[in-house]
């Protein structure tokens, strides 16, 4: 049976912060995960949680997105490699005021030395705007381990306060 | 405010606040001006095939010939 065990946590202050970083992950474990509950200081309804690998954007992504508004929902697909968005976050408009979007990636085999795939399940309620339904799979193209991963909006943006995210290590023993 | 990063040392278990360099500011700017351009691209894009969509739609209603372009966006 896998062991899942927390490696390091963050929560954001308050002054905000442009990023979370966790840098030299150890290398003993099988995978990783990343659990964070993040909003934006941007005043809007829906910004990108964005993922870093080595400091780096080097990915490529397929993602499905379920989108529920006031006047019916939608569901579309999306492939890119500039924005590796990992899920809407929501920003500060009043409606969602104590809202903060939920995300999990997986990164599998993070130590080897090859390019290496993810999946990322994200959602948040954004009250009379809509609510948001990710999930994704990517390719990390780099080959080598996964030493540091970064979560940061979209752009120039800044989280929240109470942001906060969590680094696990997987054991598969 | 001063644009900051929390950065977690997972070997030591050490949390910092480290300010933002001159060049990651930069970087962050330039992210920011791309990402503006690309997300009026895809704007302009969308708003573009609406259009074309609308007069598509009217013109079928009033039974007039569809360009190529408009026809493209009713038949696979």
């Amino acid at each position: 049976m896998a062991n899942m065990i927390p490696i390091s946590t963050v929560t954001v202050g308050s002054g905000g912060a442009s990023s979370i970083l966790f840098s030299n992950i150890p290398q003993t474990y099988t995978d990783l995960v990343v659990k964070a509950s993040c909003k934006t200081t941007r005043d809007s309804t829906i910004v990108l949680l964005t993922l870093q690998v080595n400091g780096s954007t080097a990915m490529t992504w397929r993602s499905l997105i379920s989108e529920g508004t006031t006047v019916g929902s939608y569901l579309q697909s999306a492939y890119g490699a500039t924005t590796n968005g990992i899920g809407g976050m929501p920003g500060t408009i009043s409606a969602t005021t104590n809202t903060f979007g939920a995300y999990e990636v997986y990164l599998p085999n993070y130590a080897s030395n090859a390019p290496k795939s993810f999946s990322a399940e994200s959602a948040f309620e954004g009250n009379i705007s809509g609510s948001y339904l990710w999930t994704l799979s990517g390719l990390i193209t780099s080959s080598a381990p996964i030493t540091s991963i970064s979560v940061l909006p979209e752009t120039s943006y800044t989280l929240s306060q109470y942001s906060s995210a969590t680094l696990y290590g997987i054991r598969k023993y | 405010m001063t644009d900051t990063k929390i950065v977690v040392d997972c070997a030591t278990g050490e949390t910092t606040v480290v300010t933002l360099t001159a060049e990651e500011i930069a970087q962050r700017e330039a992210d920011a001006a791309a990402f503006a351009e690309a997300e009026a691209e895809r704007v302009a894009a969308a708003e573009a095939l609406a259009a074309l969509k609308a007069s598509a739609r009217a013109k079928l209603v009033a039974g007039t010939p569809l360009t190529e372009e408009e026809a493209a966006t009713l038949v696979l």
